[in-house]
């Protein structure tokens, strides 16, 4: 659906982004990972053809960036970082002047198609408020509104969550699943669970640079090397924890890990990067007649995850 | 052309959405009421004078037709020369502190907040953009020149004495508009290079205020040769009042249709508009 080649932008002699190649598939929910000033925005902003690249291309759809923006153009719906509105307009009013600049010629059409954007986005109670006298969650609303008006195939947003309370974070990325299968969506972010909980694939971007791209369970996967369990146990006998949990077949490492209460002992399990070692750690607590208090697995977050492929990358180049 | 549309009305509301119609508006009338106040005193005791020598030859021609042959008749003063016209030369050189005020925020506006950058991105052509919001300020301006026509009919409706000449007023009113979408498009050209409204709104009357130095220094060369005789070169003046907006503004006032100062207005407004075109085009490529 998406297709960038080499993109490379310059401004003056600042490097944004430099060669950056992905490819969106149809219905996908492409996360785009970095810190800030990473060249996330420089991205969308080219695909939005908003930005020419200095080099490299672009096409959406089958269209090229360069050649047909019109054609580009009429296939996204887009949400700008700080989300522009009109400060001085009604909501229902400035959806329908967005609807009719996206080719939404009929009167009547108009009405319905913003009346849906209006409910899926949460925004019948308010559309006759002007937009200056939102609050930053309606706001991002209608931005999103916007963007999805005209039925777009791509949707572009950029940190579509950024300043909105936890429960508005939490509806807007129910909206946004919602729209992955039908839609395209490329969202930017520097938060990471966000990504974790909206994305099927990740795009981890830094300094301009690609650094890393697969799904957040392959990524997962890849950098952690080995499947760790934590297990804690009834208090007493630290020893003989430790010597029944490295008695389990299967288990490469175990580590005490310090504990703030007196009550219980945690340990750490490493095992082989695809080996379940769960059960077998469960029964050898239970028959060496040691209290099991709790068990489970524990990945690497996206956070650390993010933090060495970051960090990997500024050694290498250093 | 239904984009255009839509940013035309777009723009057209928020004009009116916001003070700044009403207060160019409101402003441009009270300054043009004191205007035309002055005008119509100082052609009241003009007339008066004239009445008073109009009586005092009749007195001497009844007592003395010999006296009276060598008299020259009084004329009565001009209206459309000592009113109506000084009237509408004011209203175009106001226009060089109105018009600003209606362009300095058309592009630098929609710059700084952000919006161009959602504008830009809707399947829309640059140049139904331009012209959707070149013809939304011009229209505000047609409505300003609408209510200036309270004046004239305000005279006709007085007096019989100064007769609505329908004519050179439609002339001087096409000749308002034209130099008027130049101005706009001018402003809307310098808007598009700023986000600051401030510096967008000064640069225009900058500019403005050139051309209209410009008119000056072609008169000065008039003035010079009239009273003191020094330089004999009118073409090296004319040169500079035909480089001004303001020279081709003269005809109109004057009632007179000249088509040059149709083209030089026409083409001044799309060389501006094509300039706007370029620099929104152009921000593509640059940072």
């Amino acid at each position: 659906m998406i297709e960038t080649h080499g993109l490379t932008k310059y401004f003056g002699p600042t490097m944004a982004i430099e060669e950056v190649t992905f490819r969106v598939e149809k219905g996908e929910i492409l996360g785009f990972l970095g810190p800030n000033g990473a060249g996330k925005s420089t991205t969308m902003r080219i695909l939005t053809c908003y930005l020419a690249p200095t080099a490299g291309s672009a096409s959406m759809a089958g269209f090229d960036i360069h050649d047909s923006p019109l054609e580009v153009r009429r296939r996204i719906g887009y949400l700008p970082e700080n989300v522009p509105l009109y400060e001085e307009m009604r909501v229902a009013r400035y959806l329908d002047f967005v609807a009719e600049m996206k080719g939404v010629s009929s009167r009547s059409q108009r009405r319905s198609r913003v009346g849906q954007a209006l409910e899926s986005c949460g925004l019948l109670k308010v559309q006759e408020r002007i937009i200056g006298n939102l609050s930053k969650g309606f706001r991002q609303r209608v931005g999103l509104a916007q963007a999805l008006l005209g039925d777009p195939e791509v949707l572009i947003l950029d940190e579509p969550t950024v300043g909105l309370d936890p429960q508005q974070i939490i509806e807007i990325r129910n909206l946004i699943k919602g729209l992955g299968g039908k839609r395209t969506v490329i969202l930017s972010t520097h938060v990471l669970p966000e990504v974790e909980v909206t994305c099927g694939r990740v795009v981890i971007i830094n300094r301009g640079r690609i650094v890393a791209q697969d799904t957040p369970g392959n990524l997962t996967r890849r950098l952690q090397g080995a499947a760790r369990v934590q297990v804690t146990v009834g208090a007493g006998a630290a020893e003989r924890a430790a010597g029944v949990l490295r008695a389990v077949p299967g288990a490469k490492k175990v580590k005490h890990l310090p504990t703030s209460s007196e009550e219980a002992q945690r340990f750490l399990v490493e095992s082989e990067a695809d080996v379940d070692i769960r059960s077998k750690v469960a029964n050898a607590v239970v028959t060496s007649g040691l209290n099991l208090l709790d068990l489970h697995s524990q990945d690497l977050n996206l956070e650390e995850i993010f933090i060495q492929t970051v960090e990997g990358e500024e050694h290498r180049r250093a | 052309m239904r984009n255009l549309w839509a940013v035309f009305r777009r723009e057209l509301t928020s004009y009116f959405i916001s003070p700044v119609a009403y207060v160019v508006i409101i402003l441009f009338l009270v300054l043009m009421g004191l205007f035309f106040c002055y005008f119509l005193s100082v052609y009241t005791t003009e007339y008066q004078q004239y009445q008073a020598r109009l009586s005092y030859y009749f007195q001497m021609s009844s007592q003395n037709p010999f006296i009276a042959q060598q008299l020259p008749q009084p004329q009565a003063p001009d209206f459309n020369l000592n009113v109506t016209q000084p009237f509408y030369f004011w209203l175009s050189f106001m226009m060089l502190f109105i018009l600003p005020m209606l362009t300095m925020r058309l592009f630098s506006e929609e710059n700084r907040s952000g919006t161009l950058e959602l504008l830009l991105t809707y399947p829309v052509r640059d140049a139904e953009i331009i012209l959707g919001k070149f013809f939304a300020c011009l229209c505000v301006f047609a409505v300003v020149l609408v209510l200036t026509l309270f004046f004239p009919l305000f005279i006709n409706g007085a007096t019989e004495k100064a007769p609505l000449e329908l004519g050179p007023l439609a002339l001087t009113y096409t000749g308002a508009l034209c130099v008027g979408a130049a101005f706009i498009a001018v402003g809307m050209f310098l808007s598009s290079l700023t986000r600051s409204q401030i510096v967008a709104g000064v640069l225009t009357f900058g500019i403005l205020f050139g051309f209209f130095f410009l008119w000056l220094l072609g008169y000065a060369g008039e003035f010079l040769e009239q009273y003191i005789g020094l330089f004999k070169n009118k073409a090296f003046f004319d040169f500079f009042r035909h480089l001004s907006i303001f020279g081709h503004n003269e005809n109109f006032l004057s009632g007179l249709l000249d088509t040059r100062d149709l083209l030089y207005c026409f083409n001044f407004t799309l060389g501006s508009l094509f300039l706007c075109w370029l620099s929104l085009g152009t921000r593509k490529w640059r940072a």
